[in-house]
């Protein structure tokens, strides 16, 4: 893989030729879109990690990403925004789906959107224009490189070994409440797999689940179309026990509170789905026993192997101090 | 197929199909039951449907999901068809009135599917007593049964 200096294509130009990295699709899972102008490379990954941990991306310069999305709690936030964790295989990004496409689309929307983020401070940085040059051959830093080294960081964000993985790959077992909270839900009384099956435990579909008798408009914002009205994007079940507070806008507290909604408090819609066959009734109506094994299947889904991958965590030496502090205080 | 992305409602085989006369067109909805296995199917859209281990595992062949109005209140229905425990309830469809000609130029098939023919002829399935359908053999058969005549042509050009 070769990167030449746009302004310099004589034989003096130099070749910049980052590492190749090979992702790992984990067994079972569905196939990685990795686009053809962003291959995962060492420098590129390094790079993104960075910026990950890095207030600089901000315009304001008072948060990095990892601010908000620790990763003890899957890299979710307090703020109810879906976790970072195996987004590699999404195709839409968001509760309303607002941006769709592969990493790197989100990650320009979160540069250019959110962080608003000032490109003239990092081409300025003593460290940041050096590690871009290696990682993508460029002399000038746009949105876009910050984005696709984002994106590159974001893909190896993957997590495939918490005890239901184990369970499925044969080396350990559920206890007896786990099992039967299992069954219940890969049942049709739980149904909970319909929305939250499949290995990367969502459909990536969008649902209007019975929260509000009147729905906020979720998707509707994006689509315009009526049908779509409360419905907002299935979450991914992945270390769920720690990624609350819990739906869109972050109203249950806890897990039980989850499992009483789905039990006693959904609530009919228009548009609700057609999954939720026991809207007219209030929801599933499970016994404390059930709602206990669900609760104990639910916390299978805990991966602490991502949780604690240092790969993954702050590569500040200290935890706060940056290649270079530009900034001000 | 996938009702809400037009661009899987149509198909067009790989092979060519050899000049001449034929009779009608035939079609299974199912999966073979050698094949219709879990972990077979990793990728989307075929992984969305996979059908729980606890019921026999593989995949869906259908899901039908809407809403539909009784007695002046609107509900819900899901009818999921599938291989429940092992046991195929694979639907056979032939198309009648489907003859057609290929004599060199393309052929193109319409396909109509009355969804509320699945719920009676012979067998009448009252959604408003429904509380199982994927795990309800009984319910997986009349499916399959019903689904003989829910098809039909809508032009053959």
């Amino acid at each position: 893989m070769n990167f030449t200096k746009e302004s310099s294509p004589g034989p003096d130009a130099e070749i910049h030729q980052p590492t190749p990295y090979e992702l790992i699709v984990p067994p079972g899972f569905p196939y990685m879109v990795i686009p053809d102008d962003n291959p995962a490379t060492v420098e590129g990954i390094q790079l993104g990690r960075m910026l990950y941990y890095d207030p600089i991306i901000d315009k304001e310069n008072k948060r990095a990403c990892a601010d908000c999305h620790l990763q003890e709690t899957s890299f979710s936030c307090i703020d109810n925004c879906l976790p970072h964790v195996n987004l590699a295989w999404n195709n839409t990004f968001l509760w309303n789906g607002k941006v769709r496409g592969v990493l790197e689309d989100v990650m320009l929307f979160e540069v250019e959107e959110f962080f608003k983020t000032d490109v003239s401070i990092i081409n300025a940085h003593d460290k940041y224009p050096e590690l871009f040059k290696k990682a993508f051959g460029t002399d000038t830093i746009t949105s876009k490189e910050i984005a696709y080294a984002l994106a590159q960081f974001e893909r190896t964000l993957s997590s495939s070994n918490s005890k239901w993985d184990k369970v499925i790959r044969g080396e350990t077992s559920l206890t007896t409440a786990e099992s039967k909270g299992r069954d219940l839900y890969y049942s049709e009384k739980g149904d909970c797999f319909h929305c939250h099956g499949m290995v990367l435990l969502t459909d990536h579909y969008f649902h209007n689940n019975g929260m509000d008798s009147i729905p906020a408009l979720g998707r509707n914002e994006i689509t315009g179309n009526h049908k779509d009205i409360g419905k907002f994007k299935t979450p991914t079940l992945r270390n769920i026990e720690l990624t609350a507070p819990y739906m869109h806008d972050g109203r249950y507290a806890s897990l039980c509170e989850v499992i009483d909604f789905y039990s006693e408090d959904v609530k009919w819609s228009p548009t609700i789905d057609p999954l939720m066959k026991k809207a007219h009734k209030g929801g599933i109506h499970l016994n404390e026993e059930e709602k206990s094994n669900l609760l104990a299947f639910l916390k299978t889904f805990t991966d602490t192997t991502f949780l604690n991958n240092p790969d993954f965590s702050n590569p500040f030496q200290d935890g706060g101090y940056r290649a270079h502090d530009t900034r001000s205080n | 197929m996938d009702a809400t992305d037009n661009s899987t409602t149509s198909y067009t085989p790989a092979d060519k199909v050899f000049e001449g006369t034929y009779t009608g067109i035939s079609f299974v909805i199912g999966l073979d039951t050698a094949k219709n296995v879990s972990w077979r199917f990793l990728n989307p859209p075929e992984n969305r449907m996979e059908w729980p281990i606890g019921m026999g595992g593989g995949y869906h062949y259908l899901k039908l999901e809407g809403k539909f109005e009784s007695d002046a209140r609107v509900n819900s229905f899901q009818a999921h068809s599938g291989q429940l425990m092992g046991i195929p309830y694979l639907i056979n469809v032939n198309l009648p009135g489907s003859s057609f000609t290929v004599e060199g130029q393309n052929i193109v098939v319409q396909i109509i599917m009355d969804i509320n023919k699945w719920w009676d002829n012979p067998n009448t399935i009252d959604l408003n007593n429904i509380t199982s359908i994927m795990g309800n053999s009984t319910i997986q058969l009349q499916l399959m049964e019903n689904g003989t005549d829910v098809f039909s042509i809508g032009k053959i050009q």
